[in-house]
């Protein structure tokens, strides 16, 4: 392992600078950071741009690239001089990472993320539509003007474990200043909701608001060389935090804002903790000489289609680090292109990882068609193969992911766990029992594994691997059980199948769940409203009381409590003060808000909340001058547990638009998990699906106990419509055979709960549930609710 | 030494957000710097506006209608000033101009005459301010004018530069010229987008100046304690080139809206008070000048800047928002040039 306490800056030719770490135990063992470079494929740059100079199709032109991360010689014969010619070099594992490539067009800054391979030279295929004729002449000014650097960059963000030497960290994130920030000099924006595109705005919103910190504490001995580097990293690490609390509050049905719905945080990381060291590295892309360009630079009268086949993700084994597949050969059927559609990617073989397909456009049917059709089929080591399905899309981007290889591969890596045996004389927890569980293709059995962890770090890593060779999904999901050394149980549950942030693109195969001390959480709590103007009423005061409970942990009644009385909400949005903090166990599986109060309008009418019960992981009740608020009771009791494993469940509200769009009928596509939805389809649910909450519930292992705790769903009623409508999936593993069953479309009136039956049917469509509630039933509802 | 800078700080924008310091601040600065803040004093209550105006001003985010900078490591005090935050822009460009202490240079006057029309023909944002400052002993104002967004100031741009534009993606845009009639000199103020490193070093080539951008790239690392890897890490950024009258520049200095760089008036504060502290600079008065009040308010900064005069050590300023005096713009009201001035004078 790398340490980062000997991190060292080499400069090399006119301008390069590259870092290098030396080993923590082999004093002539480094790593050097590599650099962002334009592949090379028979001895020409994997760069082109097209302009289309009759039948774009909406289009001027498309520049499709692709990068990668090289050791450069030159670096590494500066680096020898400096640190001896007996050194050897080693090579980082990455865990994760991320390709930015910046440009701009007409003083607009743009970012486009894509994952890079994180095998192999990490190559990251990047396909920028250039909608415009000035994004065109950009692009072509960009890259063309001969000999040394255009103005556009690509950066790689790549994660590599290893361990906090020599300083402690914190970063901590105060909601209200953002808050505050936002309302203060942002207008709303149109990018929240895309994760990555997210991570830009934050980073702007955290320095200028001054809602970021990060305080670094340097052990004795250490450098401030080293002090930076950890500052550099906490503030990556907080960035990217935020990013991911900013893009999952952009799912939750609370108006135009989803800063004001963020709530405040903190994550301390002491010394010798095991995290995931960020090293961003940038590089301007180069011009072409003429001649190069001649040769790169392409006008065709139509609009062709250029699809980017990309495999991606850790493709070898944790243990032997074999490839966990031969090849991959991609079929591909666009009505242009009659030869010359098959091609093969090689899974160990991280230059043969990505294909770029192009076809002549399509107009037969006058206008550009972007659809098209493929399949593929896998090679693997045993002999075996597998073919998959057609598959028809619009999407310019496939990711061919571990999960399609059957492979599943998840460590747990404990970070600060106060452990009885560590080194800490205060140790409370014994051990961690974790629950893991995925669905298995179908005709394996289901089953939720249980595995021990006893110390922290990488040394007491816990592995969950699974090699099927045959397709999987992408979810997985996971308990955490403390044992205490009172002989309690601490639990702690993640709501979701992975997360519920709609642009979940990672791959998800090999992901790193880093376990924490399960006490002691900062939790926080806003209350905030919403007074839209043109309304026929305002708020007018607001008087609240609100429970927290974790029946998991405490069945015994509700562990914390605050009230608001006579809050009088002012402006467009407002908060409740002060914000409600406490500390809890993570627990947003089944832990849940119950809040009572009145809120009168400025009309002379109010509206109770009954109980309103809410999931907590949503920390953040809106009221608004529009919406009313009820909750939506989700009784597991029925499950039959000794035939069913795993159940999600994804509920959801339709927007208003999506309503009149759709009516009775919706997509089929919407009974598919996000991360299963094509970019398009991903989209429109996004568009569409508001207040979009997930619950993964397991079956119980290791305990006596069965998990028939409720869960909560929060809805929105429309004051200027009398009727609550929601809508849910749920998908059903079998312990025997790993059969999904679903559930089939049904709907369901004037119930304000959801009853999960035993077990839904075998070999029916998967469909909706649709739940309408009526105001008749709904003031009955409240009757016996309050 | 250069003025230190002075920009659209966008106060009446933000509708007059943000605390400003009190006036009388100025008045507890120490040596070196006492004596000149004291002239300054007594210059301001001749020219600054009132403190009853009714309008934010645009000169400062706080919509106070006074700054004042701080220079380091060699103390200095400059004062910026709004006459009359009710007046129109271009009553203001007439209000400053009429206040100078002697008349502009033939070459000023003729690129004050030049941005004249520029303000005829296009929407100013704020027309004008004025600069105060204590030099060689002497009392030296400057004239701040106000360049529009859309007009033909390449023109200008390329003469004083006397090499054709660089760094065509970074929409460097020339936003204001200060004009110093002792000095004869001309400086150029330009609003860019975020620059890299190396980018600097091109800047100042263009105008013959060192290249010392390393210089600052390493005062914002300091500031800002991050690796500067890629753009500089401000939002908000621009720069100045001041031009003697004989030709040649003598100061670049590169500049940032502090909020943009280091986040609200008290992170600014701390962050120059823990860079000044380390390099030993005085920061005696700025720490007294920029103290919270009495609910813990930090006054609001405009920019932060670092200065690289020829033959000179890297310098960096900072400016407050300054509240008016409770005496101010005598002068403009009895002239009866300030329209809400002198309006307010008389309500009172």
């Amino acid at each position: 392992m790398f340490d980062i306490t000997t991190v060292r800056e080499i400069d090399y030719g006119p301008n390069g600078v590259v870092y290098v770490y030396q080993d923590h135990d082999k004093p002539k063992l480094w790593y050097m950071v590599p650099v962002p470079t334009l592949r090379t494929v028979n001895g020409a740059p994997a760069f082109s741009i097209a302009e289309y100079t009759k039948n774009g199709g909406g289009l001027s032109g498309l520049c499709t690239f692709e990068m990668e991360l090289v050791q450069p010689l030159a670096a590494k014969a500066a680096a020898e001089a400096v640190l001896g010619d007996d050194i050897s070099w080693g090579g980082f594992t990455w865990v994760g990472g991320t390709a930015y490539f910046h440009y701009d067009i007409e003083g607009e800054t743009e970012v486009l993320a894509v994952e890079p391979t994180l095998y192999g030279t990490n190559v990251a295929a990047f396909q920028i539509p250039l909608e415009t004729a000035e994004a065109l002449n950009t692009f072509k000014a960009a890259y063309s003007e001969g000999g040394g650097a255009s103005p556009f960059r690509v950066e790689y963000d790549m994660q590599v474990l290893t361990k906090l030497l020599g300083a402690k960290a914190t970063v901590k994130y105060v909601a209200e200043a953002a808050i505050h920030y936002e309302k203060t000099y942002k207008t709303v924006r149109d990018t929240w909701g895309n994760q990555k595109q997210v991570l830009q705005d934050v980073k702007q919103v955290l320095q200028q608001s001054g809602a970021g910190e990060v305080n670094v504490e340097i052990g004795a001995g250490s450098t401030q060389e080293l002090e930076q580097r950890v500052r550099d990293w906490g503030w990556t690490t907080l960035e990217t935090q935020v990013a991911n609390t900013v893009a999952a509050a952009a799912t939750m049905a609370t108006g135009p804002n989803p800063v004001s719905a963020t709530t405040s945080f903190e994550q301390t990381y002491s010394e010798d903790t095991v995290i995931d060291w960020s090293t961003p590295v940038s590089s301007f892309m180069r011009k072409f000489s003429s001649e190069e360009w001649n040769k790169l630079f392409i006008r065709v009268d139509n609009r062709k289609l250029s699809v980017v086949f990309n495999m991606i993700g850790q493709l070898t084994r944790t243990g032997d680090g074999e490839a966990i597949a031969e090849s991959v050969t991609v079929t591909v059927d666009y009505p242009t292109r009659t030869t010359g559609n098959t091609f093969t990617l090689i899974v160990k073989d991280g230059d043969q990882s990505s294909m770029i397909y192009e076809a002549p456009g399509d107009f037969s049917g006058g206008a550009y068609n972007a659809e098209f059709t493929f399949s593929y089929v896998i090679q693997f080591k045993d002999g075996t193969s597998f073919q998959s399905d057609p598959v028809t899309t619009t999407d310019t981007l496939i990711n061919i992911t571990p999960n399609v290889f059957g492979t599943r591969q998840v460590s747990f890596i404990g970070q600060s766990i106060p452990f009885l045996t560590g080194a800490s004389p205060n140790g409370t927890v014994k051990t961690v029992n974790i629950d893991f569980f995925f669905a298995p293709p179908s005709g394996s059995p289901a089953i939720v594994q249980t595995k021990t962890m006893t110390g922290n770090g990488e040394d007491g890593a816990v592995l969950f691997e699974s090699y099927y060779n045959l397709p999987i999904g992408q979810a997985y999901s996971y308990r955490l059980r403390y044992q205490m050394s009172d002989n309690s149980e601490v639990i702690s549950q993640p709501p979701g199948a992975l997360s519920s942030a709609p642009d979940n693109t990672t791959s998800g195969n090999a992901d790193i769940v880093f376990v924490k001390d399960p006490k002691g959480l900062f939790t926080q709590f806003t209350l905030r409203a919403f007074n839209y103007a043109g309304q026929s009423q305002d708020l007018l005061l607001v008087d609240v009381n609100a429970q927290y409970f974790d029946p998991a942990n405490d069945p015994n009644g509700w562990l914390y409590e605050n009230t608001w009385s006579n809050w009088q909400p002012s402006g467009l949005l407002s908060f409740a003060e002060p914000r409600w903090n406490f500390q809890a166990v993570d627990n947003t599986n089944s832990a849940y808000y119950n809040i009572a109060g009145t809120i009168f309008y400025s009309d002379g009418t109010d509206f109770t909340l009954a109980n309103y019960k809410q999931s907590s992981e949503y920390k953040t009740l809106t009221i608004t001058n529009t919406i009313e608020n009820y909750s939506v009771l989700v009784d597991t009791t029925l499950i039959d547990w000794s035939e069913v494993a795993s159940v999600n469940l994804t509920m959801f509200q339709l927007k208003k638009t999506a309503k009149e769009e759709f009516g009775d009928t919706l997509p089929d596509f919407f009974t598919k998990p996000r991360e299963e939805m094509t970019t398009e389809e991903r989209a429109a649910a996004l568009g569409s699906q508001d207040n979009l909450l997930l619950f993964s519930i397991l079956s119980p292992a290791g305990t006596p106990q069965v998990d028939d705790l409720n869960r909560y769903y929060g809805v929105q009623r429309l004051r200027e419509d009398p009727l609550v409508e929601f809508y849910y999936t749920a998908v059903y593993v079998m312990k025997s055979d790993g059969e999904q069953r679903t559930l089939t479309d049904q709907k369901v009136e004037g119930k304000l709960s959801v009853e999960l039956p035993a077990l839904p049917p075998a070999q029916v469509k998967p469909g909706i549930v649709r739940h309408r509630v009526e105001p008749a039933a709904l003031a009955d509802h409240m009757r016996a609710a309050g | 030494m250069s003025d230190a800078l002075s920009m659209d700080g966008g106060g009446a924008a933000h509708g007059g957000a943000g605390g400003a310091a009190g006036f009388a601040r100025l008045g507890d600065l120490s040596s070196p710097i006492a004596s000149d803040a004291g002239r300054l004093i007594d210059e301001v209550a001749r020219v600054a506006p009132s403190a009853p105006c009714s309008t934010p001003s645009r000169l400062t985010p706080a919509g106070a209608p006074l700054e004042a900078a701080l220079v380091w490591p060699t103390p200095g005090v400059r004062v910026s000033l709004d006459p009359c935050p009710d007046a129109t822009a271009s009553e203001r460009a007439s209000l400053c101009r009429a206040a100078l202490s002697r008349p502009l240079a033939a070459a000023q006057a003729a690129v004050a005459a030049r941005v004249a029309d520029w303000q005829r023909d296009f929407a100013g944002r704020y027309g004008a301010w004025l600069g105060l400052r204590v030099a060689g002993g002497e009392m030296r104002d400057k004239l701040y004018l106000d360049v529009p967004q859309g007009c033909a100031w390449q023109s200008l741009d390329e003469e004083m530069a006397g090499r054709p534009a660089v760094l065509p993606r970074r929409q460097i845009r020339l936003t204001m010229i200060g004009l110093d009639p002792a000095s004869g000199g001309v400086e150029l103020y330009y609003r860019c987008a975020r620059l890299y490193p190396a980018e600097l070093d091109t800047l100042m080539r263009r105008f013959s100046c060192p290249e010392r951008g390393q210089e600052v790239v390493d005062f914002i690392g300091a500031l800002t304690q991050r690796t500067v890897r890629f753009e500089l890490p401000s939002y908000d950024m621009g720069f100045s080139v001041a031009l003697q009258a004989a030709g040649g520049a003598s100061v670049f200095t590169w500049y940032s809206n502090a909020t943009a760089l280091l986040g609200p008036a008290a992170r600014t504060r701390a962050a120059l008070l823990r860079v000044g502290g380390e390099r030993g600079w005085p920061m005696e008065d700025y720490d007294a000048l920029s103290r919270p009040d009495e609910n813990g308010q930090v006054p609001e900064h405009g920019l932060v800047g670092v200065m690289l005069a020829q033959g000179q050590p890297m310098h960096a300023t900072a400016t407050i928002a300054l509240s008016p005096p409770s005496t101010g713009a005598r002068a403009a009201a009895e002239a009866g040039l300030c329209v809400g001035a002198d309006r307010e004078a008389r309500h009172a």
